[in-house]
């Protein structure tokens, strides 16, 4: 940070080009030098240098919070979102808590983005929440959503309503990610047509249409393009979008959903967890793998895929009402019960999609 | 187009400036590099970084055309095999341009398929009139120039002296090793363009890799997959920038134990097949004989004929992958005037069999 | 809209952020109003670098971003790509649909590129005649494009449309040489080529907004051969894929690749053809169709897809393209696939 005048009393403009003459360009600098070595060198008081320090200090140092505070802040400010389907919610606990970033990964074609837009879909309807979906690989279209629509028993009122308030961005490249992550910090979303209705149930509970749930689907698809050779700049890379999510979460009160892809775990070096997912490993590399608070890992269950040589689909009307059944088991929690007792199995649920 | 140095671009001076500092020369130096680490090598921008890329690539975009012009010029370009119902099937014969592979037991014929196809070219003019050579790469030295004059001889009649004329316009090479093999196929390019050939054959491709690099282990596995797969690239560079037509041939193999648990059941199935049609039931059916070399190899192929034994004398040809032709089948003999397809003996079918998996029938007797 | 926003996420180069952040140019706020100049002396930054900054900066605003509802109502109406084998079109819920990626995956011989040469072929059929009535635009990497081919399908396409519509203007305008017109054609002889035509699309799509098809065939011929490293490999496809993505959904795109079968062996030591390329490009296509061989029926399997079941279906490859295997039922079809090798064959299909 720079210097500048009228921080502190003792701190003039005088002063300042004194301390430039000595190199002293910003903070800190300034907090580097020994006061007294300073004193001497650009000819400024000793007491006003230690007045000035003691003023930056107070600025700058973090404030004490006392534990019992902080527990009642989280309890009164995190809220449950439900996962709308009773098993997901308990292995989750409750649902998904803002200020959390939960992590979805699987292989490809086991139903992570159905999942999601189910999960979008229930949280716009059912809870009035608005939702960001971040959708770089395009897979919110009308494809994937019919279905989920046609399920639904509401009217077609109110389904488009909560359709409207899951607004979707589809970036280019990690800086247009970063910049969609920003509207999570708008206070205010309009709703295109129905922006000026104003009168239905959930506008009581969430006026301005401020973002609750961000769902990021998938995080791989962006940043693999960038893996190509250098470790180094990588690893910045998902340190500063790791920091991003994890701020944004707890600044603005939003639960965060990031869907990533797994890799085959190297041969020597499977864990030695349950025989079910010890061969698959979440994308991203070891960095990126302590970053989540919770990580479910999302199978699809064996015989899923039906043959249909003996005899060809009469109808796909008929395909497209059957569900799909898949697994869901949680690799990592900070905070799910289930996975701090070791012995347990880790907590796992079977649910159905569609 | 990759490999044009960058300091040759038309990019603006500043730009140029800055690359020149780093270590960056040809166009795949940059484009292999990661953006984040290109942005913090050239100090640029996520737009600028942008805009240079979409420059560099756009002067790799390679020429464009369309179908109709590809089928005006595909057209001038084709050799016949000499059979009106294969050329039918075939659309004309051999398309230039891609790599065509024979594949059978030893004996069923394949050599003298390529001495065939050397004599088709070298004898029949194309479609603008002008006659080309033949080049001919024998690593099983089995070329055998008498057989060639014989087969010219009995074919053509009328053409008299004028034989060896026709003769010499097929180069033959024998390579001895993978090595000499390797060099050759470096510089056909060149020999390709100045004895304006028409076609490059290549018998066999896979006897020289098979004996010099055994299978067995992982490693001469790789080897070897990594030996062919630079051959075919090289090949049908050839194929394609000279716009020729490049034939090789293979041979069999009995596929390896690990998969025959899949396998036996089709060939059970082959097997009763074959007996519904000839009525003689063999062990040789049970036994897996597919074309060498493996899957990779086979990806690179454009069209697959497969030669395979009937009865002693009746062989059979099958177009086993082609870009143009169902499944179909033809007899043929081979007699003084080379190969002779029987007209009134084939059939096709749309379905068909994967090719890597074909089980091709051998000489009873005579068993790999 | 606020749109104060820390300088770090707009894309600047390392060296560039840490000497704005040491000179206390944190958000873009800080750098608002300035000029390259004052920016440079304030900061050291050479002054092409300050333009940059001052540029980006002032080009952030945050727009609306689309909702759902929107997306649903755009694409209400968009039309599939019929293969004209209704077997696979009803697998795949109506056709090869537009703004997806499709990834077609098989042994070799299977009918990859028949079933790409098909669709490049359906895509022309007139929209007066139920078709998308498109241009498509053919990537080579192998070499296997074959004109005649196309030719054939084209004739039988031209003859079918003709037979169902004889008094449509449209239908009139349908011939093989307009269709081979509208299939553009590039050939790419290394992974770079085949990067920049996909780089150098938006170019072409100005010049041919009518393109509504874009073929890879294959994708994976030669990202498998150029490559040792696994991850520079799977960033590059990643890269081409996203692009691709992008421009199917901003220009209307249907995207068709085709892709190789590898063995891949299990920890049991069991080995299984899977489509190659490996786990994470695995996420990229939104529909993948996988082509097999049972005993002697080609069958075609969705494996992935976001809006139907996954099953399989059976087809066959004929002189006129991709066709449903007639008689619908497999058993006779088994006998038919048998009683084929004793058919003689007919001329007048050719």
């Amino acid at each position: 940070m720079r210097l500048t005048a009228g921080m502190c009393p003792a701190l003039t403009q005088d002063v300042i080009e004194k301390l430039k003459e000595c190199n002293i360009k910003n903070i800190l600098d300034f907090m580097k030098t020994d006061p007294e070595a300073l004193a001497m060198k650009a000819s400024i008081s000793y007491r006003d240098l230690c007045s000035i320090r003691r003023v930056i200090i107070a600025h700058s140092a973090a404030f004490v919070v006392r534990g019992e505070d902080l527990l009642k802040e989280a309890i009164t400010a995190t809220k449950v979102i439900p996962t709308g389907t009773a098993e997901l919610d308990r292995v989750l606990g409750g649902g998904v808590l803002t200020g959390e970033v939960v992590e979805l990964c699987g292989g490809w074609g086991v139903g992570k983005s159905s999942l999601c837009v189910t999960l979008a879909t229930h949280a716009a309807l059912h809870l009035g929440l608005s939702v960001l979906y971040i959708d770089p690989l395009n897979s919110i279209s009308a494809l994937r959503f019919t279905p989920v629509i046609e399920k639904l028993s509401e009217d077609a009122g109110t389904v488009e309503e909560a359709l409207s308030r899951i607004k979707v961005e589809s970036p280019a490249d990690v800086w247009g990610l970063l910049k969609a992550l920003d509207l999570v910090k708008q206070p205010y979303l309009s709703f295109g047509r129905f922006n000026t209705g104003g009168c239905n149930r959930f506008n009581s509970n969430n006026p301005s249409g401020k973002i609750k749930l961000v769902i990021l689907d998938s995080l791989a698809s962006i940043l693999t393009p960038l893996f190509i050779g250098s470790t180094k700049q990588e690893l910045g890379m998902i340190n500063q979008l790791a920091a991003a999510l994890k701020s944004l979460a707890c600044e603005q009160e939003v639960a965060i959903l990031v869907v990533n892809n797994v890799v085959q775990a190297d041969y020597g070096k499977r864990r030695k967890r349950n025989d079910m997912y010890d061969e698959w490993k979440p994308a991203l590399g070891r960095f990126w793998e302590s970053v989540p608070h919770t990580r479910l890992f999302i199978q699809r269950l064996p015989n899923s895929i039906r043959q249909h040589t003996k005899e060809l689909p009469t109808s796909h009307a008929q395909n497209m009402q059957d569900s799909m059944t898949i697994n869901i088991s949680v690799w990592k929690s900070t905070r799910l019960k289930q996975t701090v007792s070791m012995k347990a199995q880790n907590p796992e649920v079977n649910i159905s999609l569609f | 187009m990759s490999f044009r140095r960058l300091s040759t671009l038309p990019l603006d001076g500043d730009m140029k400036d800055k690359i020149s500092r780093t270590s960056l020369k040809t166009i795949q130096d940059v484009v292999t590099l990661s953006p984040l680490e290109i942005m913090s090598v050239l100090r640029l921008s996520a737009d600028q970084c942008k805009g240079l890329l979409d420059k560099v690539f756009s002067l790799c975009v390679p020429h464009h055309t369309t179908a109709y012009e590809l089928n005006l010029e595909e057209e001038k370009k084709i050799l016949a095999l000499g059979n009106i119902k294969l050329d039918t099937m075939l659309h004309g014969g051999l398309h230039a341009g891609s790599i065509t592979e024979l594949v059978g037991p030893s004996g069923v014929g394949k050599t003298q398929w390529c001495l065939n196809i050397a004599v088709m070219a070298v004898l029949n003019k194309c479609k603008d009139a002008s006659c080309g050579s033949a080049i001919y790469i024998d690593t099983e030295a089995a070329f055998r120039p008498e057989r060639v004059v014989e087969i010219v001889c009995n074919k053509y009649p009328h053409l008299g002296s004028n034989v060896s004329k026709y003769i010499s316009r097929i180069y033959v090479y024998q390579p001895k090793s993978v090595d000499s093999l390797s060099e050759l196929l470096n510089s056909i390019q060149v020999i390709a363009v100045e004895k304006d050939s028409r076609v490059l054959i290549v018998d066999s491709i896979a006897s020289l890799a098979r004996k010099e690099i055994m299978a067995g282990s992982a490693d001469s596995n790789l080897t070897r997959t990594n030996q062919l797969a630079s051959w075919a690239a090289k090949l049908k560079s050839v194929a394609e920038q000279l716009n020729i037509c490049v034939v090789v041939t293979n041979q069999v193999t009995t596929r390896a134990t690990q998969e025959k648990f899949l396998i036996t059941k089709e060939i059970k199935e082959m097997g009763e097949d074959m007996e519904e049609v000839h009525g003689i039931r063999d062990k040789v059916f049970f036994r897996q004989v597919t074309p060498a070399l493996g899957n990779t190899w086979t990806h690179c192929v454009n069209t697959r004929l497969i030669l395979q034994y009937v009865e002693s004398s009746l062989r059979q040809l099958v177009i086993a992958k082609s870009p143009v032709a169902p499944f179909t089948a033809f007899s043929y003999t081979i007699n003084k005037s080379g190969i002779c397809v029987e007209e009134n003996d084939s059939f096709y079918s749309y379905s068909g069999t994967d090719p890597g998996l074909h089980n091709i029938k051998v000489q009873t007797g005579i068993l790999l | 809209m606020n749109t104060n926003r820390p300088l770090d996420e707009l894309g600047f180069p390392a060296v560039v952020i840490s000497r704005l952040l040491e000179s206390d140019f944190v958000s873009t706020d800080d750098v608002q109003n300035l000029q390259p100049a004052e920016l440079g002396s304030a900061t050291g930054l050479s002054l092409k670098e300050s333009a940059e900054v001052v540029r980006l900066v002032s080009a952030t605003s945050i727009s609306e971003p689309q909702d759902v509802l929107q997306i649903i109502e755009d694409e209400s109406d968009i039309p599939h790509i019929v293969t004209f084998c209704e077997a696979i079109d009803t697998l795949l819920g109506g056709g090869i649909p537009l703004r997806a990626i499709t990834e077609i995956s098989g042994t070799p011989g299977i009918g990859k590129t028949q079933m790409c040469l098909q669709v490049c072929v359906s895509v022309q059929v007139p929209v007066s005649v139920g078709g998308v009535g498109g241009q498509a635009l053919f990537i080579d990497t192998e070499g296997s494009f074959t004109s005649s081919r196309i030719k054939d399908m084209a004739s039988h396409a031209v003859h079918h449309v003709q037979s169902i519509s004889t008094d449509n203007p449209d239908a009139a305008t349908f011939t093989v040489e307009s269709i081979l017109k509208g299939i553009h054609y590039f050939r790419c002889h290394n992974y770079i080529e085949v990067l920049a035509v996909i780089r150098h699309l938006p170019t072409l799509l100005q010049s041919h907004p009518n393109i509504r098809l874009v073929v890879i065939d294959s994708v994976a011929f030669h990202f498998r051969h150029d490559f040792s490293d696994n991850v520079a490999r799977t960033g590059l496809l990643c890269q081409m894929t996203h692009s691709l993505i992008q421009l199917a959904g901003s220009h209307n795109l249907a995207v068709i690749v085709t892709n190789q079968m590898t063995t891949k062996i299990e920890n049991s030591g069991s080995s299984q053809l899977v489509a190659a390329l490996g786990e994470t490009w695995g996420h990229c296509p939104t529909l993948r169709l996988s082509l097999h061989w049972q005993h002697h029926i080609r069958v075609a399997t969705l494996i992935k897809a976001p809006h139907i079941r996954t099953s399989s279906v059976n087809f066959q490859v004929t002189v006129a393209g991709i066709r449903d295997i007639s008689s619908g039922s497999v058993t006779q079809n088994m006998a038919e696939a048998q009683n084929s090798k004793k058919r003689k064959w007919t001329s007048d299909d050719s």
